[in-house]
């Protein structure tokens, strides 16, 4: 069994994410429960709150976060990454997940100086099988909705 | 004499040309990237080796492919903030060019464009990349 540190990859619009699974509790592929939706009029983060281990679990946007098109044509059936929190556990929906990888497998690189700038939410891009995906920090997304 | 050495591109049917001394290398059709939160016209990165570089899509949008669509050239150039590439249509020649006979850039013109230069029959947009990059919203 592996013991060493390991990462998520998951997909959003085709783009690749990379998450430390330290920020992972659990991913859920089944059909969901939504208990409530939230009035996306408003402009609010929460796009509702699924059935979860005997309790509601928020759901916020992180599509609409990103300035990624509500609707994905990448997958018909998304998936529920339930997130580490403060207050407590959180979700996002997304298109797929490629599965968990040793850190060995990743190669870091800092975000072009060029693309930069202060809203971004990350910082960092993981090369990864020929492929540099978004190096995702829950804490800071879970920051932009005022989790924490 | 204002000018010099010139490399010459397509792209959407408009020309534009590149001093040689800021042209780094012309890729065949490498894959794009997309990432998000990105200030447009940035669309994501291209590799070259493990290193990532902006993909500055100055093309006009494409209604019906995602973006960043692909490109059959990607001309890198380097900028005092690094590598940067642009999309090309064509690869054309290396020319000398005299900048005082340039005539004025037009209307919608190419971004970063100082004047047009004419080759033969054709009209090529002179790209200055630090003006290019002044045209981007936000801090560098």
């Amino acid at each position: 069994m592996t013991t060493g540190a390991m990462k998520l990859v998951f997909r959003l619009n085709g783009i690749g994410f990379s998450l430390p699974v330290d920020h992972l509790v659990e991913i859920c592929e089944d059909d969901f429960v939504w208990q409530e939706l939230a009035d996306r009029s408003s402009g609010e983060p929460l796009l509702g709150r699924l059935a979860w281990r005997d309790g509601s679990l928020p759901v916020f946007d992180l599509r609409g976060r990103l300035g990624l098109p509500p609707d994905s044509p990448f997958s018909e059936v998304q998936k529920l990454l339930v997130l580490s929190g403060r207050p407590g556990p959180w979700g996002i929906m997304v298109d797929g997940v490629e599965g968990i990888f040793p850190e060995g497998d990743f190669s870091a690189h800092r975000l072009p100086l060029l693309l930069q700038h202060a809203d971004l939410t990350y910082r960092q891009l993981d090369l990864w099988r020929t492929e540099p995906l978004v190096c995702a920090d829950a804490e800071t997304w879970a920051g932009c909705w005022g989790w924490q | 004499m204002n000018g010099g050495k010139y490399a010459l591109f397509r792209v959407q049917g408009r020309g534009f040309a590149l001093a040689v001394q800021q042209l780094a290398q012309v890729l065949d059709a490498p894959r794009i990237f997309a990432l998000p939160e990105l200030r447009k016209p940035f669309a994501g990165v291209l590799l070259l080796g493990e290193e990532p570089v902006p993909f500055f899509d100055w093309r006009r949008p494409d209604p019906i492919s995602a973006p960043p669509a692909s490109t059959p050239y990607v001309v890198l150039c380097n900028t005092e903030f690094g590598m940067l590439g642009l999309p090309a249509d064509e690869a054309r020649q290396v020319v000398p060019l005299n900048l005082n006979d340039a005539e004025a850039a037009g209307e919608e013109p190419l971004p970063g464009a100082v004047g047009n230069c004419r080759v033969g029959e054709e009209q090529f947009a002179v790209i200055d990349l630090e003006l290019l990059l002044t045209t981007l919203p936000g801090e560098q």
